[in-house]
């Protein structure tokens, strides 16, 4: 009875999560999108000093929010680079808004925003004359008062660059990549610097942005849990190839289907006496107080009865069992699984 | 021209802002000031051994054409003495805005706007340019014009106009092309330095003026033949140099842009 009563109270948990209403708010405009892609990489390579970065990549991407997951050193930033003329592919194309990236990298940049990783703005100006700066160049734009009020930034105007904080200064970030009404944002690694509640309000600030102004956003990190939280769709580039890409929801019920984490307090005893059970495959320890199992088709009650049965007497807790259904788990899969295959 | 202004008045807030600019703007009017006060009050034997070998002779006809001879020498020994410290002013300030563009990654973020990559390197190169070559020129004039008016020869004017800012353009394209390569500021700044003191302080005496060196030193050149009323220098020669820089000055943009172009950001 202890045991389902820890079940409860997860399962509670999950639901009252504020995500929900903003998973909500994605499946509205999924439904929303048009069928064009807005980027489109086609066979790019890119190779320094004979050290692949990129190979064979290619990647269409519909209006919305696309998340490119890897891990430091996969291409990621490479890709944006080139994607952004900042650099020449090898071989391929990559087209923005059904341009092509190298030949018409000007016209591109005025339709969309950028924030780099370790981006730098002139850190001697105050934050309202840079963002007038960026201003001057686009045709339409916000006013400041508002960019600032978008990106929580109001009142640090008459502030210089270079006495923000680590957060502040990704706003602003952030605040002159929405400068001049952008078709697309690229983000490159836009929350590395930021603590949970700065990655938090990110987050949120990047989905409500698709919400009310219908911007797309181009996310590259490593973080996986804020991009599952915004992402419609995700790519995942390892070693410079393009393992898998598709719908997150679609992605993560292909790779994680029958696979289940069970919340224990001593996973290492738990492991042991499931390794012996022929339900319970693949088994893994996949932190302190969890293990994951590869179960198959079976109902969710019938695997918590036979779990609950099996260490009836052990003196192990079981907290709970939900479904391995996270990007983090497709990551293991996809990245970590296949690699060492 | 609007994308060109923005960047200018980015790199004006931003890179050379105050005393930066300012600083270097006084200590190049200070030379230039002391350059037209002692050709001015010393009289023309300062110009002979400044610029031309001692010729006794060539003094005493210096001397009579008079006052004239020595207003322009007035003018035209201001920015002698401010490109001593144009000389390595241009390469720091290229270093500064082009090198370190790569190092802290302003280029990056200057090409996440709609510049062209070709609009952020001529901003780069024409800012030192103007911010000190046209000061020094402009004080000369109004220095020499105050303390010795009337005396002004627009041909002579010209002439050495063009020449300082041809030589001007050619040490700020070859710095440009320098900090492309290196992307390292200091490599743009110790070599530019070097390259450009070598070019300039090595003294040639006309008549024998090889065509290269006309090229690189068309100051030298003009200088010569403004000084020299026995026609060692001929106006061709001192065409052929202004022209020859000023197109190695274009080249060498021509150039900083194709490398610019591949250049990996």
């Amino acid at each position: 009875m202890k045991a389902l009563r820890k079940y409860e109270i997860s399962i509670t948990f999950v639901l009252s999560e504020p995500i929900c209403n903003e998973y909500l708010s994605i499946g509205w405009s999924c439904n929303e999108m048009s069928e064009e892609y807005i980027i489109s990489i086609s066979d790019v390579s890119k190779t320094f000093n004979h050290i692949p970065a990129l190979r064979g990549v290619n990647l269409d991407i519909q209006p919305g929010i696309f998340g490119l997951i890897g891990p430091n050193g996969a291409g990621k930033t490479t890709l944006l680079r080139i994607s952004l003329g900042l650099i020449r592919p090898d071989t391929g194309l990559v087209k923005i808004l059904g341009l092509d990236s190298q030949k018409h990298s000007v016209k591109i940049r005025e339709e969309i925003g950028v924030l780099h990783e370790h981006p730098y703005y002139p850190k001697n100006l105050r934050v309202s004359e840079f963002l007038d700066w960026v201003k001057n160049m686009r045709s339409e734009s916000r006013e400041i008062g508002e960019l600032l009020d978008l990106v929580d930034l109001s009142g640090a105007e008459n502030k210089k660059i270079g006495a923000l904080s680590a957060g502040m200064y990704q706003r602003l970030g952030l605040a002159q990549a929405l400068c001049g009404e952008p078709k697309i944002i690229f983000l490159d690694e836009p929350t590395s610097n930021l603590d949970v509640t700065g990655r938090d309000k990110i987050a949120k600030l990047i989905l409500q942005l698709h919400n009310e102004i219908g911007v797309s956003f181009f996310i590259s990190s490593h973080i996986l849990s804020e991009l599952e939280r915004v992402c419609h769709s995700v790519g995942f580039l390892r070693e410079g190839v393009l393992v898998d890409s598709g719908k997150t929801r679609e992605i993560i019920e292909k790779h994680t289907k029958g696979w289940y984490r069970v919340l224990t307090s001593d996973p290492q005893a738990l492991l042991k006496i499931l390794e012996g059970e022929p339900m319970f495959k693949d088994c893994s320890t996949s932190d302190a107080n969890a293990i994951t199992v590869r179960i198959g088709e079976e109902k969710m009650e019938t695997i918590r009865s036979k779990v609950e049965n099996l260490v009836k007497g052990s003196g192990i807790l079981l907290y709970g069992i939900d479904r391995a259904s996270s990007l983090e788990e497709v990551y293991r899969r996809v990245m970590i699984d296949e690699e060492i295959q | 021209m609007k994308k060109y202004n923005e960047i200018i008045q980015l790199e004006l807030k931003h890179l050379y802002r105050v005393p930066f600019l300012e600083t270097m703007i006084a200590t190049l009017v200070f030379a230039c000031l002391i350059g037209v006060v002692q050709a001015s009050t010393r009289g023309p034997e300062l110009n002979l051994y400044s610029f031309s070998d001692y010729n006794s002779t060539h003094m005493i006809g210096i001397t009579l054409e008079g006052f004239q001879e020595m207003t322009i020498s007035g003018f035209v020994l201001g920015p002698t003495y401010g490109m001593v410290f144009i000389v390595f002013l241009i390469p720091m300030m290229i270093a500064a805005s082009i090198s370190r563009g790569f190092e802290n990654g302003l280029h990056k973020t200057l090409l996440s706007y709609p510049f062209s990559r070709k609009e952020v390197l001529l901003c780069k190169i024409v800012i030192p340019v103007i911010a000190l070559a046209l000061p020094c020129l402009a004080t000369s004039f109004v220095a020499t014009s105050i303390l010795t008016p009337g005396y002004l020869d627009l041909i002579t004017i010209s002439i050495f106009s063009l020449a300082f800012i041809a030589v001007c353009f050619a040490i700020a394209s070859v710095s440009a092309v320098i900090a492309l390569l290196s992307k390292n500021s200091l490599i743009t700044s110790s070599i530019g330095v070097l390259i450009w003191y070598a070019i300039l302080f090595v003294y040639v005496p006309p008549p024998d003026v090889p065509l290269l060196y006309g090229i690189l030193n068309p100051m030298s050149t003009s200088i010569a033949f403004i000084m020299d009323s026995g026609g060692a220098i001929q106006l061709s020669e001192v065409l052929l140099s202004l022209v020859g820089c000023l197109i190695m000055a274009v080249l060498l943009i021509l150039i900083a842009d194709r490398v610019f172009k591949h250049t990996e950001i």
